[in-house]
């Protein structure tokens, strides 16, 4: 599949999720839960934007540069270290709702992800493979 | 320390144009003034090959090395 042909389902697939979370929100049997579940869903959705950016930055101009590197980068560090930024915001709304002061925990419910983890890193990993090929790119550029 | 690129002198003194030099070498009037104006990054053993068969002259006629 060729990368052009997923641009669009990128953008689709946002809109699908946030029109499933507000009709959850207005029609659905819990709406409480649902905002509580609002942090890792913004989280989704800052990741897909990031990979959308991504993905239409190589459609154009290809992978081999330095700036589809730095996008590779910047998706990977937000899914290391953002990702579980929007989680512990999701344990800290849940918790403070806490009313029973024995059971309080400010990081009880924090789950940090695992997957987000794993391909943040493996996009980390990816991010210096793509800026070493940029480099090469760039001298083969200049061979006559 | 730079490698300098004799091609202006060489075409000079053979009449001949860099679009000509091109079309013989075979490679692109843009590569070719890549090389021209150093600003080529590398060359490749082929590209030279043909270049001195062109011109008829040494890889020493065509670079030269000046240090500082």
């Amino acid at each position: 599949m060729k990368a052009r042909s997923l641009t669009g389902v990128i953008p689709v697939l946002m809109v699908v999720v946030l029109l499933s979370t507000l009709s959850q929100l207005l029609h659905g049997p819990s709406r409480t839960e649902t905002l509580l579940n609002l942090p890792e869903l913004a989280a989704a959705l800052v990741a897909l934007f990031l990979a959308n950016q991504l993905l239409n930055h190589v459609t154009r101009t290809g992978f081999h540069n330095e700036e589809a590197a730095r996008r590779t980068r910047v998706l990977g560090l937000f899914l290391i270290f953002g990702w579980p930024l929007f989680t512990l915001m999701e344990s800290l709304i849940r918790t403070a709702r806490q009313v029973d002061a024995e059971t309080f925990s400010w990081f009880g419910s924090w789950h940090i992800g695992g997957w987000p983890f794993i391909g943040g890193v493996v996009l980390l990993v990816f991010s210096t493979a793509l800026r070493e090929s940029a480099e090469m790119a760039a001298e083969i550029e200049g061979t006559v | 320390m730079t490698i300098e690129v004799h091609l202006d002198k060489l075409l000079a003194e053979r009449g001949m144009t860099l679009t000509e030099l091109a079309d013989r070498v075979g490679v692109t009037v843009v590569n070719l003034s890549v090389l021209k104006n150093g600003r080529a990054k590398a060359i490749r053993f082929s590209t030279l090959v043909r270049l001195c068969e062109v011109l008829q002259c040494q890889p020493g006629d065509l670079l030269s090395y000046r240090a500082g």
